[in-house]
Formats: structure tokens, C-alpha cells, sequence
């Protein structure tokens, strides 16, 4: 074992008895109503988020109800729809970055060329936001899954380099003065205070985490989870692989548009250097930070991912440094995530099986015959 | 267009050295993927180190242009052992600290991706830090003037001892992969690590050696950079290691003649396209190209050498 492992080995013990105290077990095994008072309450607390004043949680260089919209929520939308081919597909996607660019680009050129209003833009955002993923998916998909990464990356940079030589879309300037929403339901969208932004991007995310979880348990899911475990096994058993794997960027697209088109309506001005390559690893990071394929793991990362730097801000100049070094230490501590994925089925009721202690081969230290080959279910998932 | 044909044999020259260099880089990505099967997203930031450590270098010796043929020679030479230690010992370290406890623990995969990248920013922000974020001028030992002109296009002397010594470093290793006794270990482990392992290769030993070898050469590419252009900065890493990658997977990813193939096509690819439609698109022509070249043929170019052995 790793001298990683021997560090983390307690803390997973100690993760397993919890699991195993009465109130984990009445929330998991008991009835349905025990976990929806839970849900509502969470919902209740997320909405209430932004006017509340938490003396630790707060960030102190920045408005806290305006760093929960961007970038914790918006992230966080994100993340949902980039897992939907990482975790779920098993699709490595560089490019996230490319289909927000497009839907706050898409939000800012329709409402202030066309007068558009926020919520006519909201569905033609998403739309453009699907198709270019089409386009990029019908494009790359029949190649080799990893070659995916640079691919991928290459079309989040081609996306940003035609905003910036297109004169229409302002160029480097970019776009300023886009509208905000209009009023609804009781609530005002203004410049200033950030709050209405929040509850607004937080339903959007509820939305979209129903309709995502009842793909999952469809036979779409089904047929992600196939694909990702092994393609051509999927094939030879009848799943039309290209297609959902299309499917799966595709919807994920849909997303990062809906959540480029409402960061275009709240900050006002959209410009090409937001979305530069690296916006797309920070997408990555944080749905492979907390744990692909796992909702809870997605959003737990993503909102980690986004939070961290504008809790410290302060240290300007190392913030960067500091954030890819924790990322990179991440990762070689955890390279499964921090609440990693679970298959259906497979949900372990007792304690772990032991993780055996013999001493590594030459092969297994150098990693090309991965230790994980023996260990449990969830650990061997290297994605 | 009309820029392209009254000029086309200085667009050649040009596109033929960067190309040089984009084969350079990407030597050092399909050497380190035929081992383990894995994008090593920091290489762009070993060579952006590399590409410091001559400047200093040239800096120390003060070096100059107008010193004579054995002069250049000599700066170039105490430039380049700079940046080939550099980035060898940079990218040893890399395999030992970031990849080798990330493999062991999962077998690879998208945290080593993420981990790769995580690593060029740190290496940027850690050198932005130091030397600011502004371009910094390096030594130029080599004259930068026009030396003579072939077929109406003004070849300099930088640009032959780009495409001379790339070349030739390209052809040399390639000849080292093919037929010393630690390249058959390497194409050995390539195929095969585990059988590789039986036959009495140390296969860590191997691993370690493909770092070395991509180090090497991104040092050799670091200090060609800065003769061609004169100067580096923090962020000169990201973008050539990208498109050293765009052309490893243009010529074939695993192959090492792919490799050479897949940067001249790119670099001229490049300054072609950027003749017709400006300077401005050329990110978009080579990721273009390259999409392109691998729906019509997956495989590269050249076509990679283990399709049939990581399926």
C-alpha cells in the first residue's frame, strides 16, 4: 500500500462507522418521507443561502451572494453537465468551456442586436449550446477515447479564437450592456445585489438535476454506465453506442449553454478571455476532484472547486500557484475523488474488505499493473 | 492568397522551423504515451523551464551575436547542456512525484490528465512569480539577420541551426528507440509491460527513462526556441506544448517517425493557411487540421504503433 493509502486507510474507517450509526441507516434504508423532509430542508437552506451571514463561511474580499452565482453556482451547473460525459459516459471532454462561451455569447449578441428578452434567449442558448456539441460530438466521437482530450481541447480553443477575430461578436472587447431578466415571480433582477441571481440559477440547477437523475435510471443511463465500463462489449450487446455517446454531450451541451446564457444576463459584459482553455480543466478538475460519476461528489467538487479562490482572495498573486499545486496534491492523493461513484447494486452494507498489505511489484510501483486489479469495486474505477 | 505565392518560399522557411520544434515537443509526448499510455499535459511546462535555464545560461557566459562561428558554437553548446539537465531532471522528478503515485493508486486515467495540468501552472505561476509576466530577452548567440536568399526567400541563420540540429537530434533519437539496447527495453515495454517485466526489463527503469528522453529533447527545443525568437516568458510553455501534441496525434501518436512527420506538417500547415486567411487563424487551421486528419484517418499520418496492443 501507498504511503498515501496508509494515510488515507484511517479516515476511510472511520468514514465506514459512520455509515454504519443509526441515523446514516434510517436515512439510507428508512422511509421515503425521512429523505424528502431532508431534501426540502437543504433546498429551504441553499435558497436562504445568500442573505445569510456565516462568520466562517462568508468570503471576506468579495460579496458572498454574488460569489454564490458566479462562480459557485454557475461551476456547479457546469459540473452537472460535463459529468454527464466524464462521470457518465466516460467521455473525456476538454471543451466544456466551449459551450458556456457559446451560451453567454448567444445571451449577450441576441439581446443587444435582437432586443431579446433573458427567457426567449434562455431556450435558444441551450439549443446553440447542444448543437455545437453535436457538431464537435459528430466530429470526434468515432475516435479513440483518449484521444478525446486534445481534441476536445482543441475545440475549446477554437471556439474562443473565432470570438476573438469575429468583429460581430466585439472581438477582445467582447460584448457590454446585456439586459437583465425581467421580473418574475415577485423577484427583480438588478445590477447590484446578487441575491435574485441566486435563486434564480438554483432552480435552473434543481431542474436540471431532475430531469438528469430520471436519465439516469432510464434506459439512457443504463446505457451510458454500459458504455463507460466497456464500449465494445455495449456494442456487441446491441447498445448503440455513437449515438448515446452523441446523447451525452449533447446534453451536457444544453447545460453549459443555460449556464452561459444566465452568467451573460447577471455580469452584464461577456469577453473572450473568460473562457480560455484553462476554464475547461477547472470544469474537469472539479468533477474529477469530487468524484465522477456521483452527483453528490460533482456538485460537492464543483462548489469547492469555485469556492476556494474567492475565499482567499487576498494573496492575488499566488492564488493560481496555490490552487493548481492543492489540485495536483489532490489528485495524486485521491485520483478517485472525494466521494467517489458507486454502482448500482453494489452498495456495501458491512465493512470493507481489508486492503491487502503485500509489498508492490516492480510493475505495480511503477503503476503499469495497477495495484487497484484486487481491491474494491469503487477503488478500481480509475475512469 | 497573392501573399502566399510572391512569398511562398519564406513561408516555407518559416513553417519548416517551427515545425522543427513542434516535432521536438512532440518526441517528448508520444515517447512517454508509448510507455504508459498517457498525455503528459506538463510537458509544455518542462520546456518552458528549459527555455529559462538557457537564457540564464547565455546570460552567465554572455553571450552575443557577432563573436564568431566558435563562439556561437560554443554558447549554444553551454545554452543547450543547460536546458537538456533542466528539463531532464524536471521531468524525472514529474514521473516521480505527480504520475508514479497516481498510477500505482488507480492504473492512470483522467486525475493523471488533470494532475499534468494542475503541474504546467504550477511550473508557470512558480516561474511568473520570479521573472514577472512580461517577455524576457535572451541571449541571442546566432545572428537573427538574413543570410542569403533560395528561390526569392530570405533564409537566416537561426532558422538553418533550428532545422539542422532538430533534425538531426530527431533522426539521432529515433535511431536510439530503434536500435540501442535501452530503446528495444523501451519498444519492449511499449508492447507488452507485464511479459516486458518477466523477460528481466526493470520496467520502472524504463519509465524513467522515457521521462529522461522527453526532457532531453524539450531542452534541446527550449533553446532553438530562444534562438529563433529571442526571448521566452511563463506562458511560452502552454501553447507549443499543445500544438507538439496536435502533431504527435497528427502523425501518429506512439511514433516516433509520426512524430517528426506530424510537426513539419503542422508548422507548415500553419504558416500556409496563416498566409491565406491571417495570422490570427492559425490556432484554428492547425486544431482544424488536425480534426480533420484524424475523422479521415484516426490512426495519423504515419499511424501509431500500439492500436493494437492498449485496445
Amino acid at each position: 500500500m501507498s504511503r498515501v493509502g496508509a494515510v488515507i486507510a484511517p479516515a476511510r474507517q472511520r468514514m465506514d462507522a459512520l455509515r454504519q450509526t443509526r441515523l446514516a441507516v434510517t436515512l439510507r434504508d428508512g422511509p421515503a418521507w425521512v429523505r424528502y423532509l431532508l431534501v426540502l430542508i437543504m433546498l429551504a437552506f441553499f435558497y436562504a443561502l445568500p442573505y445569510m451571514t456565516i462568520p466562517l463561511l462568508n468570503t471576506p474580499g468579495s460579496n458572498f451572494a454574488t460569489v454564490l452565482f458566479f462562480p459557485v453556482g454557475v461551476y456547479v451547473l457546469c459540473g452537472i453537465g460535463l459529468d454527464l460525459s466524464v462521470g457518465r459516459a466516460g467521455i473525456v471532454n476538454f471543451g466544456f468551456a466551449g459551450f458556456f462561451a457559446i451560451g453567454a455569447y448567444a445571451m449577450a449578441y441576441l439581446s443587444t442586436k435582437h432586443g431579446m428578452s433573458y427567457y426567449a434567449v434562455l431556450p435558444i442558448a441551450a439549443l446553440m449550446g447542444g448543437f455545437a456539441a453535436l457538431v464537435m460530438g459528430l466530429a470526434t466521437l468515432r475516435l479513440r477515447g483518449d484521444y478525446l482530450a486534445i481534441v476536445t481541447l482543441a475545440f475549446g480553443l477554437i471556439v474562443v479564437t473565432v470570438i476573438n477575430n469575429s468583429s460581430a461578436l466585439g472581438g477582445i472587447q467582447g460584448i457590454s450592456g446585456v439586459p437583465h431578466p425581467g421580473p418574475l415571480l415577485g423577484l427583480s433582477f438588478g445590477t447590484f445585489d446578487a441575491a435574485p441571481y441566486d435563486a434564480l440559477l438554483l432552480t435552473i440547477i434543481v431542474l436540471t438535476i431532475l430531469v438528469t437523475r430520471q436519465l439516469f435510471s432510464s434506459r439512457v443511463g443504463r446505457a451510458w454506465a454500459a458504455i463507460r465500463e466497456d464500449e465494445d462489449v455495449a456494442e456487441v450487446m446491441g447498445v448503440p453506442t455513437f449515438r448515446f455517446k452523441v446523447a451525452a454531450l449533447v446534453i451536457g451541451g444544453m447545460i453549459g449553454g443555460l449556464a452561459g446564457a444566465t452568467y451573460g444576463a447577471q455580469a452584464i459584459f461577456v469577453s473572450p478571455d473568460t473562457f480560455d482553455a484553462l476554464l475547461s480543466v477547472v470544469f474537469v478538475s472539479a468533477v474529477v476532484l469530487g468524484g465522477a460519476g456521483n452527483l453528490v461528489g460533482v456538485i460537492v467538487g464543483s462548489a469547492v472547486i469555485a469556492y476556494l479562490p474567492e475565499r482567499f482572495r487576498g494573496f492575488e498573486d499566488l492564488r493560481v500557484l496555490i490552487f493548481s499545486a492543492v489540485l495536483t496534491l489532490m489528485m495524486i492523493a485521491r485520483p478517485q475523488g472525494l466521494i467517489p461513484r458507486r454502482r448500482a447494486g453494489t452498495r456495501k452494507r458491512g465493512p470493507r474488505a481489508p486492503a491487502h498489505d503485500e509489498p508492490p511489484t516492480a510493475g505495480q510501483r511503477a503503476g503499469l499493473i495497477p495495484v487497484a486489479e484486487s481491491a474494491t469495486l469503487s477503488e478500481s474505477e480509475a475512469l | 492568397m497573392s501573399a502566399l505565392y510572391h512569398q511562398f518560399a519564406a513561408f516555407t522557411f518559416s513553417g519548416l522551423t517551427e515545425g522543427v520544434l513542434y516535432a521536438l515537443m512532440a518526441f517528448g509526448y508520444t515517447i512517454v504515451y508509448r510507455i504508459l499510455g498517457l498525455f503528459n499535459f506538463a510537458h509544455g511546462g518542462v520546456f518552458m523551464v528549459g527555455t529559462f535555464a538557457a537564457l540564464f545560461a547565455g546570460r552567465s557566459i554572455g553571450a552575443h551575436a557577432g563573436a564568431g562561428v566558435a563562439g556561437a558554437i560554443g554558447a549554444v553548446v553551454v545554452m543547450a547542456a543547460a536546458a537538456i539537465v533542466t528539463c531532464t531532471l524536471v521531468s524525472v522528478a514529474l514521473e516521480y512525484s505527480v504520475y508514479r503515485p497516481i498510477r500505482v493508486r488507480t492504473g492512470g486515467g483522467l486525475a493523471a490528465l488533470v494532475a499534468g495540468l494542475g503541474m504546467i501552472a504550477v511550473l508557470q505561476e512558480i516561474m511568473a512569480k520570479w521573472q514577472g509576466r512580461d517577455q524576457v530577452s535572451s541571449a541571442q548567440p546566432v545572428s537573427s539577420g538574413s543570410l542569403f536568399k533560395l528561390l526569392g526567400g530570405a533564409v537566416h541563420p537561426t532558422q538553418i541551426v533550428v532545422v539542422v540540429v532538430g533534425l538531426v537530434v530527431l533522426f539521432a533519437a529515433q535511431r536510439y528507440v530503434n536500435v540501442s539496447r535501452l530503446g528495444r527495453a523501451l519498444r519492449a515495454v511499449g508492447q507488452d509491460a507485464k511479459t516486458a517485466s518477466l523477460m528481466g526489463i526493470n520496467v520502472e527503469r524504463v519509465v524513467v527513462l522515457s521521462f529522461a528522453l522527453a526532457g532531453a529533447t524539450a531542452g534541446i527545443a527550449a533553446v532553438l526556441q530562444n534562438l529563433q525568437f529571442g526571448s521566452t516568458w511563463y506562458y511560452g510553455g502552454f501553447s507549443l506544448g499543445i500544438k507538439g501534441l496536435t502533431a504527435a496525434l497528427l502523425g501518429g501518436m506512439g511514433s516516433v517517425p509520426g512524430a517528426i512527420a506530424g510537426g513539419i506538417v503542422l508548422g507548415l500547415t500553419e504558416s500556409y493557411g496563416g498566409a491565406i486567411l491571417g495570422a490570427e487563424w492559425q490556432d484554428v487551421i492547425a486544431f482544424g487540421a488536425l480534426i480533420l486528419i484524424l475523422v479521415v484517418r484516426p490512426t495519423g499520418i504515419i499511424g501509431e504503433r500500439m492500436a493494437l496492443v492498449r485496445a
